[in-house]
């Protein structure tokens, strides 16, 4: 009964002066805003970064050739067909790392008619950009121009070349050596580094002044094989000597996705605890200072007859309610904000429904406990000398 | 006539050095009006907030309503005041965001009466006191003698027996301590005890009693 009683006088005296409950309340809103914001967030972003992961990195595997080997021929011509012999390859691609070139969009002689970049330049064969997961303006290798090498442009090469868009015939110079831009490559799922540089052809590197420093094979996988094929690529290879190449699969897809959900999940929760702080020491200094300023009605209410736990009472229901109404807005709009934000990104947004409930219930015991705080100060407070003030 | 209130060699000692109050014999009696006077120190307001059960003896023994109440707890002192004290302060004390009906039925609550029952009462006080037209006026807008007479049915409602004003007119011009004095006579030849700290010539001649303190004591 005296608990009601208590929440009946705190809430006419927060109605009476509503500043006080909208200004502590805001404060409580925006931390737990930022607890569900972020909670949601964190699921979402969770299930799609992951997914994006299994997507590609959970799929390839790299072969590259091992410290011991000395052979400069180690990846033999029928290189495919071997690998596509394990079960779960679903494509293999041999990647040539050409070394850095100097790419030109002007020709030798006259650099007043464009612009020159060093970049990197890689070798592939036909099949690479779709190998790669590449997404390109323009075409793919497979139509020669003549005896003239064609080249795919990362798009941030493209930029700094000044070459936005593929009209009709555009050469470039790699090493003052022409060749035909076929496309611009927007994106690609894996070797997000050759956006900086260009592909070629591998078959076309001696006749463009280019000479491999190293090779390597990305294989790509059926979900779930990556960690087989890894074991199995070598010896598919070479099984004369497979310790002359080496396999690097991905982590197991489950253990990374636990391990980065785990990372972003301490990261947001971390941000909210920080903001729960925050709203926490905003109703207690709101309180606080609503207490000191009402002293000489807790010496009046003292007089009335008062006991110290009816003041603690009131106090903290107050508080309680701050932190009631302003973890249900805060829960609200973090709900909206996320969903929002989720929505904005393309994202499926997932909410957990105990996140607006646990924001709540947070935040209604950080009301009661931040303005306990303050109650027990009232409470002790001497009600003649407060009547004097 | 009954006694309400009685002390008995009430002394109160601030740290070692003051002595606010020393050896008070007094007695309280039922409907009577009592004035306490005397010189600013000279321990007034400490009388009236040991006879209020807001501050207690150094030393003596002070009983209210027949109950000694050296060796009460704070719950009971609170649970006292609750039932048999009402209050009047010169400053009024009126919560400003309540409107005036809530500030007098605020009287009661500790007295744990149903809320309802607390407002009826209110509603007749102040009808009574002439302010059955402010009701639901702010504290702000009221004047010193509507202030004073909604402190003073904030201070009777609920069947108080002792009434503790303190400085009650010093904020009032002369027509309206008349109407407070008036109004606390009243309530006095009801039944109610009135004890008023006053330096008001205009009050204390109109008292049934008057005591008058030099130094925290009172002169034989």
């Amino acid at each position: 009964m005296r608990v009601f009683a208590a929440i009946s006088e705190a809430t006419w005296d927060l109605l009476a002066q509503p500043r006080r409950l909208i200004g502590a309340g805001l404060a409580t809103a925006l931390g737990i805003g930022l607890f569900v914001a972020a909670g949601t967030l964190n699921t979402t972003a969770s299930q799609q970064i992951s997914a994006a992961f299994d997507v590609y990195r959970a799929t390839e595997v790299r072969v590259i050739q091992s410290h011991s080997g000395t052979e400069t021929d180690w990846i033999p011509g029928d290189y495919l067909d071997r690998l596509q012999r394990l079960a779960g390859v679903t494509t293999a691609q041999m990647i040539a790392d050409l070394d850095q070139g100097v790419i030109s969009s002007s020709p030798p002689g006259r650099p007043d008619l464009g612009t020159s970049v060093a970049a990197h330049i890689w070798g592939v064969d036909e099949g690479g950009p779709r190998a790669l997961g590449a997404v390109i303006d323009g075409s793919q290798f497979g139509q020669p121009y003549g005896d003239v090498p064609t080249v795919l442009l990362g798009s941030r090469l493209a930029a700094d070349l000044d070459i936005n868009t593929i009209d009709g015939i555009q050469a470039v110079w790699l090493n003052g050596n022409p060749a035909i831009v076929r496309g611009i490559i927007r994106s690609l799922g894996r070797r997000t580094e050759i956006l900086d540089g260009a592909m070629v052809l591998t078959n076309d590197s001696n006749s463009l002044g280019l000479h491999a420093i190293t090779d390597e094979i990305i294989i790509e996988t059926v979900g779930g094989a990556a960690q087989s094929i890894a074991e199995e690529a070598p010896l598919a290879l070479r099984p004369d000597n497979p310790t002359l190449a080496s396999a690097i699969a991905p982590p197991d897809a489950s253990q990374f996705r636990q391990t980065f959900e785990s990372s972003i999940r301490q990261a947001l929760l971390a941000i909210s605890g920080v903001a729960i702080l925050v709203g926490a020491l905003v109703i207690g200094s709101s309180i606080a200072g609503s207490v000191l300023a009402r002293t000489a009605e807790m010496g009046l209410r003292r007089a009335l007859g008062a006991r110290s736990t009816d003041l603690l009472a009131i106090i903290a229901a107050e508080g309680t309610i701050v932190g009631f109404f302003g973890g249900t807005a805060g829960a609200s709009l973090g709900l909206v904000g996320a969903i929002a934000v989720s929505s904005h990104l393309g994202w499926k947004p997932i909410v957990d429904p105990l996140a607006p409930l646990l924001g709540v219930g947070v935040s209604t015991l950080i009301g009661l406990l931040a303005s306990s705080v303050a109650g027990i100060r009232a409470a002790r407070i001497d009600p003649a000398a407060a009547l004097r003030s | 006539m009954s006694e309400i209130a009685r002390m008995e060699g009430v002394g109160r000692r601030f740290g070692t050095q003051v002595v606010a109050l020393a050896g008070i014999d007094l007695q309280v009696h039922q409907g009577e009006v009592l004035a306490i006077t005397g010189p600013s120190g000279s321990g007034k307001s400490t009388l009236l907030n040991i006879l209020g059960l807001l501050d207690t003896a150094s030393s003596g023994q002070y009983t209210l309503n027949g109950r000694p109440t050296s060796r009460l707890r704070s719950a009971d002192l609170a649970e006292m005041r609750a039932q048999l004290l009402g209050f009047v302060f010169q400053a009024y004390h009126l919560m400003t965001a309540r409107n005036v009906i809530d500030n007098v039925a605020l009287g009661a609550y500790y007295r744990r009466i149903p809320r309802r029952e607390r407002y009826r009462e209110a509603l007749l006080l102040l009808e009574q006191l002439g302010l059955g037209d402010r009701l639901t006026a702010m504290p702000p807008t009221l004047s010193g003698g509507e202030s004073q007479r909604v402190a003073i049915a904030r201070a009777i409602i609920g069947g108080k027996q002792l009434l503790l004003c303190d400085e009650p007119t010093g904020s009032l011009d002369s027509e309206n301590t008349r109407l407070v004095v008036q109004t606390l006579k009243r309530y006095a030849e009801e039944g109610i005890s009135v004890v008023i700290a006053t330096h008001d010539p205009l009050v204390w001649r109109q008292a049934h009693r008057e005591i008058r303190l030099v130094d925290g004591r009172i002169p034989s």
